[in-house]
């Protein structure tokens, strides 16, 4: 699929491509033609002058045999030969003559010393009677061919190359005959060449029809004879080879022949069965072809073949296809460059006349693009009467419409842009702007804004108005219409929405003519000021003198304006409906937000997936979190110990059941804290809508309960205290007083009661005495004594418990008293035998001028001695919290609210525990060893500040922090 | 006193391409000579040497020397203006091979010597062996029709009988001519060129030589460094065989069978391989391994040579050099100026001159025999004799001495495509040195020539069937030899054979004319 987006070819890029294949097609083609035609010729001109050097080549040789062969003749016409061999035939003793004649040979030899190789005379029977070879006299040459072949015709006879057997080398034989002044044969007058001479024939020609060309002597065997191969050494690798393998039966048939050497070195064949197949068209018309030759490596060559005339030997002319297709290649580049050339100027015209007819439409396209790209102002002239002309024309009158609409669309927008998020109490003003703005936009005299006066449409009030400046206003202009004076007007309003006047003389007379007379009105438009389902007034504009001022684009303003402002009075009104509304919303919002900040419980509301959607203040206190921050969050995420609540909370919202969690304990920093927990299902439309939670912070409740059970479990105590030590007072009395009646009537050995009762039972007091300590009875009676006493200590403890009945207050300065008890302390014997109170640091804090504290003495000192007493034990025991000798902090001072006096005794011992700490005021708790303490002590010392004095006790402690008793004693007691 | 260096050398090199060119017709160019030849001294020549456009007649420079002839009043024009009453109305008959030289004197002869003796000259141009021919045959009939003729170095032998010696002919003082100077020609070129026995048979004419001729194009493609030696010949030869040929073949040569340049082109190997034609006595040495060893050489340069080297004459072998088929030549000096020539070469600007590869070893003079002179440098000089037949025996010296002049023969070399002029003064001259540079008829090769001359030349022995021997014997064996008929042995056999057969002849004759 192509892409939209992708930019298309240009016109000019379209006109240039259409005029480059019109007229670069035909061009290519014109040129392939011509490139097959010129390689065509060129071709044939090349293996023409092939041929022709072929032929001269071949011309050249048998100008030399032909030369030879007439020489030959002509020598062997000498008489000097005729005469001898007449005269060797008849006489034995011809060394003379001979000598004579051999002389000659050698002077005939000497007209070519190089290539000559001898001349020789044979008689009629073919031995040879004379040579320039001295050796080859006598031998029998009668089978040779130029004795033979001479014999048979009579003619000069030129042999084939034949190899002489005396030296394996290869000669070329002349010969002619001799006959007697008879006429008649008497012998063979022959000259014999080198081959070789062949070879320099051949190679004259090398270069002849241009580098690398030369030719080659082949005979009628396809042996190769001469050739004039430019590669060094070739020709004599070559020569007498054939072109192709020969079997052992032709070579010897040849060898036989002389046409091959005996002993032929075995030579790798040539294969060129493609030159063999060249030289056998020597007689075609066109004897041409294409072959590779002995080493010239793989390059092929053209070649063309001829005769030489009266031989059976070719001569064939070469050249290597490169070279020989140079001139082929030199016309097609020139054809190519000329054709390239022609082109390039086909190009440029293209190029110009694509350029030429598509400028104006690209320049169009331009304009169009920028019209496009919000550019109006672009126009283009072209001063052609061409359709491009006209569309031209076309496209400025487009481009000057759409200026002008979106100059009214910019109007407009710009009016709208007035009316967006405009103050409701600016809508007046900024109407009485666009009023204005419309006026001189339009070119009006007058702009008129009509509103119903009330709810029904019967009577329109003027609402806002511009007046050109300068244009003079009629007096007395009615700001008002009723349906009552002009009904159809009020009619028109309703139904098509639109009064267009072009003059007050038309037939709208019978609308509002009197109106629009009155105002001396000459054209106008008036339309509605739309609202869903009807309408809210009209817009007019009016020119005074004008008749058919306004077209159709202002009617469109003015019903674009009428729209704009219709919307925003409408809106005005929504706004205020909706203003209103919100401000009743807000106004619950407040009021539902205080009752639920103010309330002094957690509140939370959650939706059904239990994040948070409600979080009032003391939420907000308690956890810490804002409502912003927890408005959207997973509850459980906010207050993680609510996560084993949501199973409750999620049943409350399914199940639409309250549920409530009563002190659920909950730990704190360093306390456990008491909340009541209410779930409240909410249901919104019959559905579940989550629900609200309150939690109640009921500690101090829970706390006070504690203390109201403590101390509900004193006054127990006390009164059970108080039965007791009356009901085991009496009896204790009885015994300790039995016990020391015992003792003394067992032990005292003067008393005479005892003597005598000894007496009467016949023993002695002294025996009786020794048998008591004996038996350790005295020891038994004395712990009898020293139960008693204890059980007296704690009976006057349990005493202390009791509600007071006759306490003696008196007044007491509370740092004297203080002071006391440390004295007392000091001076106790176990304080100072045990815990050694001596070393006790003891650091005094006291305000001065303290009033003085109405109480009873002594018991505020017993408790001052406990709380000291136990700081010492616990400093003395535990060591202290921080590592500096114990120390007693001793405070006092006054509060003014409630009037008390405030009374810390703190120590820097290893401090209490929570547990212990609540515990310490419980009657019996101790944290002494069993049998060391009663475990009543603070639990009196408790009793007497809170029970007997209305004071408080409290106690600061925390492990490793020491621990600091507060007494707070009132300073005025009521009665 | 007329010195050459205050020449502005451009005039005479413009005046000389002008007329070879075509632009400057003879009489323009006699006259600007002329006119420059008024003396360098006057306010004319002054003019001439400042003057640029060489048509205005005004300003007319000279090729022409301060004692040339053909210019008026000097010595040499008064000398043959007199002599020209004597001999006016005769016709002087003169033969010499067809060479730029020869042509060169003959234009000066017709524009000069003519006009000022009135001896109207027939001056016969023809091939080297025509011209044995023909002087064979007059010197044959004794018929004197050459009243001079050209002589090559090779035939002083067989004609020194049947010339005037210029010794005699300077004695002559009545036809001296002024200021001639024999001692300013070349003693080297006096000594192997025109001397037979010690006898000074002729005067010097020209002085072909072998110089060695690279394609420095391409020794820089390949990156060859210029041979030194026959070695270092044969591997430069080899490297450039290598890699250009069958384009450009390593080297090439007038390998003609039985042409007398496939014997020049042998001597110069046998005489670097340390051989020589005939060893002491008389006796041959070409058959002994030294001219094994040169034969071998010379036939491994032929398997770097065109195929159809052996069907080349000089013309042949310069031509394939000038082709731009060769890569370099050991051959005769004359060519160089060819290769320079834009109308007759491919290779022009390509070519430099150097000097031929130092021998192998080289058999002293001494130790050679009928004046042989082992030396690469092949000389091939030639010289011009007075018949001893002539009927115009004074008119024809005075010829010879106006031809070997100074004069004439700096401005042949000049005019006729920078041939080896014979004299000293001739490689000093200003007109010569002027054409130092690449263009037509270059001179830019002389200071290799003279080398040559004075340092290297080798000289063939001068014996009277010497020409025969060199051509109708060693080029024809050596012919066989390189056209593969025959072997090394059997060439040289036959060669030693044919020169051993010449000597004792020669000695034999020799003993009996003592007899």
């Amino acid at each position: 699929m192509a892409n939209n987006s992708t930019p298309g070819l240009s016109l000019s890029v379209k006109l240039l491509i259409s005029f480059l294949v019109a007229a670069l097609v035909p061009l290519n083609v014109l040129l392939f033609f011509n490139i097959r035609a010129t390689r065509t010729s060129q071709e044939t001109i090349g293996y023409n002058t092939l041929s022709a050097s072929a032929s001269h080549t071949s011309l050249r040789l048998n100008g030399f045999i032909q030369d030879n062969l007439n020489v030959i003749r002509a020598e062997a016409q000498l008489p000097v030969f005729s005469d001898f061999l007449t005269i060797s035939a008849s006489r034995a003793n011809i060394e003379e003559e001979k000598n004579q004649v051999t002389d000659i040979l050698s002077s005939l030899k000497r007209k070519n010393h190089v290539f000559l190789a001898s001349y020789a005379l044979l008689d009629h029977t073919g031995r040879n009677v004379a040579d320039t070879e001295p050796e080859n006299v006598g031998k029998n040459l009668s089978g040779r061919s130029y004795f033979l072949k001479t014999l048979e015709n009579g003619f000069p006879y030129v042999s084939d190359v034949e190899f002489d057997e005396s030296d394996n080398r290869a000669y070329l034989y002349f010969s002619s005959t001799v006959q007697d002044s008879n006429g008649r044969f008497i012998g063979v007058l022959r000259s014999k060449f080198s081959a070789t001479v062949l070879q320099q024939l051949i190679v004259q020609d090398t270069g002849l029809v241009g580098p690398k060309s030369f030719a080659m002597l082949i005979n009628q065997d396809h042996l190769i004879l001469a050739y004039g191969i430019f590669s060094h050494g070739a020709a004599e690798k070559t020569v007498f080879n054939p072109v192709t393998a020969i079997s052992t039966q032709d070579a010897e048939t040849l060898t036989r022949k002389r046409r091959l050497p005996l002993n032929r070195k075995a030579h790798p064949p040539f294969d060129l069965q493609a030159l063999k197949n060249g030289l056998d068209k020597v007689d075609s018309p066109r004897p041409f072809f294409v072959s590779r030759l002995p080493f010239t490596e793989d390059v092929r060559f053209a070649g063309a073949v001829t005769r030489i005339p009266n031989m059976p030997w070719m001569v064939a002319f070469f050249q290597p296809l490169d070279v020989f297709h140079t001139p082929a290649d030199a016309q097609v580049l020139l054809a190519v460059i000329i054709t390239a050339s022609v082109a390039v100027l086909i190009s440029l015209a293209a190029l110009f006349w694509s350029r030429y007819l598509s400028r104006p439409m690209l320049q169009l396209a331009r304009v169009a693009k920028k019209i496009s790209e919000g550019d109006l102002s672009a126009e283009y002239r072209i001063k052609s009467r061409d359709e491009i002309g006209i569309l031209s024309e076309t496209l400025n009158l487009m481009t000057r419409r759409l200026r002008r609409r979106l100059k009214l669309e910019s109007f407009i927008s710009s009016i709208s842009k007035k009316f967006i998020n405009i103050k409701l109490n600016d809508i007046r003003t900024v109407i009485d702007h666009t009023l204005k703005d419309i006026g001189r936009f339009t070119g009006a005299d007058r702009v008129i804004l009509f509103q119903p006066s009330g709810r029904d449409l019967k009577v329109l009030v003027c609402t806002s108005e511009w007046v050109k400046p300068g244009i003079t206003q009629p007096h007395e202009i009615s700001r008002t219409l009723s349906v009552n004076e002009y009904p159809q007007f009020f009619e028109s309003l309703s139904g098509e929405g639109l009064i267009s006047f072009t003059t007050i003389n038309e037939t709208d007379l019978h609308l509002a003519a009197p109106y629009w007379l009155s105002r001396n009105t000459a054209s106008a438009i008036c339309v509605t000021i739309p609202r869903p389902g009807d309408s809210i007034g009209f817009i007019g504009i009016e020119s005074i003198e004008e008749i058919g001022r306004f077209r159709s684009d202002t009617l469109y303003l003015l019903n674009m304006s009428a729209e704009i402002i219709g919307s925003a009075l409408e809106r005005r009104q929504i706004e205020v409906e909706k203003e209103s509304a919100y401000s009743q919303i807000h106004n619950l919002q407040n009021y539902l937000s205080n009752v639920i900040n103010s309330m002094p419980s957690v509140l939370i509301g959650v939706d059904q997936q239990i994040r948070v959607t409600q979080w009032n203040m003391m939420a907000e206190d308690k956890i810490g979190i804002t409502a912003e921050n927890a408005r959207g969050v997973f509850l459980p995420d906010l207050i993680p110990w609510m996560l084993p609540e949501l199973e409750k909370i999620s049943n409350s919202i399914v199940n639409r059941q309250i549920v409530l969690v009563q002190k659920r304990p909950r730990s704190a920093a360093d306390r456990t804290c008491y909340e009541d927990m209410t779930i409240y299902p909410l249901v919104t439309d019959g559905k579940s809508g989550g629900a609200v939670i309150r939690i109640d912070d009921v500690t101090e409740k829970v706390e006070m309960e504690e203390i109201m059970v403590q101390s509900e479990r004193m006054l127990s105590v006390g009164g059970l205290a108080a039965g007791m030590a009356h009901e085991i007072n009496n009896p204790l009395a009885g015994m300790l007083q039995s016990a020391n009646v015992m003792k003394s009537r067992l032990q005292r050995l003067d008393m005479k009661a005892n003597i005598r009762a000894a007496d009467e039972i016949g023993i002695s007091m002294r025996h009786i005495r020794e048998f008591m300590e004996k038996r350790g009875i005295f020891s038994m009676i004395n712990d009898i004594n020293e139960s008693g006493s204890r059980v007296v200590e704690i009976i006057d403890n349990m005493l202390g418990f009791a509600r007071k009945t006759d306490t003696v207050t008196s007044s007491h300065y509370p740092d004297r008293l203080l002071n006391q008890t440390l004295e007392l302390a000091a001076s106790d014997y176990d304080l100072k035998k045990q815990y050694d109170f001596k070393t006790i640091k003891i650091v005094r804090a006291y305000e001065e001028n303290l009033p003085m504290l109405p109480c009873e003495g002594s018991k505020i000192q017993q408790v001052f001695l406990n709380i000291l007493r136990n700081g010492s034990q616990a400093m003395h025991t535990h060591g202290t919290c921080d590592g500096l000798p114990p120390t007693f902090i001793l405070r006092v001072a006054v509060e003014s609210l409630p009037p008390m006096v405030r009374i810390e005794i703190q120590d820097n011992g290893p401090g209490m525990n929570e547990h212990t700490r609540k515990k310490i005021f419980e009657p019996f708790f101790t944290t002494k060893p069993v049998g060391e303490g009663t475990g009543l002590g603070l639990s009196v010392s408790y009793f007497i500040i809170v029970e007997n004095h209305g004071g408080t006790l409290d106690v600061v402690s925390a492990p490793g922090k020491g621990t600091n008793f507060i007494l707070r004693l009132p300073l005025e007691r009521d009665g | 006193m007329w010195r050459p260096q205050e020449l502005k050398p451009s005039i005479f090199a413009r005046i000389s391409e002008g007329y070879e060119s075509g632009k400057i017709d003879r009489r323009s160019f006699l006259r600007l000579c002329a006119a420059a030849g008024v003396g360098f001294s006057s306010p004319y020549f002054q003019l001439s040497c400042s003057g640029d456009q060489l048509s205005h007649e005004e300003d007319k420079a000279d090729a022409l020397g301060p004692k040339s002839a053909g210019l008026l009043r000097t010595d040499q024009n008064l000398f043959l203006q007199d002599i020209g009453k004597r001999f006016s109305n005769l016709t002087l008959r003169v033969i010499s091979e067809d060479t730029p030289p020869s042509k060169a004197t003959i234009k000066l002869m017709r524009e000069e010597f003519s006009p000022v003796t009135g001896v109207e000259v027939e001056w016969e141009l023809l091939p080297l062996d025509r011209v044995l021919a023909k002087i064979g045959a007059d010197i044959g009939r004794r018929a004197g029709t050459h009243d001079v003729f050209y002589m090559d170095q090779a035939w002083i032998g067989r004609f020194y009988n049947d010339c005037i010696s210029p010794l005699e002919l300077m004695e002559k003082k009545d036809v001296a001519y002024p200021d001639y100077r024999f001692n300013d020609i070349l003693p080297a070129i006096v000594k192997h060129v025109s001397t037979y026995k010690n006898q000074l048979v002729s005067i010097p004419y020209d002085i072909p030589i072998f110089i060695t001729m690279y394609r420095k194009d391409i020794l820089d493609d390949l990156q060859l460094k210029v041979p030194g030696t026959l070695e270092e010949y044969m591997e430069v030869v080899k490297a450039i065989n290598d890699s250009l040929a069958p384009n450009v073949y390593g080297t090439t040569a007038a390998w003609k069978s039985g042409h007398y340049g496939l014997e020049c082109n042998m001597t110069a190997w046998l005489w670097g391989h340390g051989g020589s034609i005939y060893a002491e006595k008389g006796q041959s040495a070409l058959n002994d391994e030294n001219a094994h060893a040169a034969m071998m050489y010379m036939l491994e340069l032929g398997k770097n040579m065109a195929p159809g080297v052996t069907t080349w004459d000089w013309y042949g072998e310069s031509e394939s050099f000038a082709q731009g088929q060769a890569g370099i030549i050991t051959s005769w000096c004359e060519y160089f100026p060819v290769y320079d020539d834009p109308a007759r070469s491919k290779v022009v600007g390509l070519a430099e001159a150097v000097p031929c590869p130092l021998p192998n070893s080289l058999r002293s003079p001494e130790q050679c025999s009928f004046g042989e002179v082992p030396g690469v440098s092949h000389q091939g000089g030639s010289s011009l004799a007075v018949s001893k037949y002539s009927k115009h025996v004074d008119a024809a010296w005075v010829f010879v001495q106006w031809a070997t002049s100074s004069d004439v023969t700096t401005r042949a070399c000049v005019l006729g495509g920078g041939s080896s002029p014979i004299r000293l003064s001739n490689y000093k001259d200003p007109r010569v040195n002027e054409k130092k540079r690449v263009g037509a008829g270059t001179t830019r090769h002389f200071d290799i020539v003279l080398d040559a001359i004075q340092h290297h030349m080798g000289t063939e022995p001068h014996l009277p069937g010497w020409p025969s021997l060199a051509t109708d014997v060693f080029a024809v064996e050596l012919g066989k030899m390189t056209t593969g008929q025959q072997g090394i042995t059997a060439t040289l056999d036959k060669m030693k054979y044919a020169a051993d057969s010449v000597a004792e002849k020669l000695q034999r004759e020799s003993r009996d004319d003592g007899k």
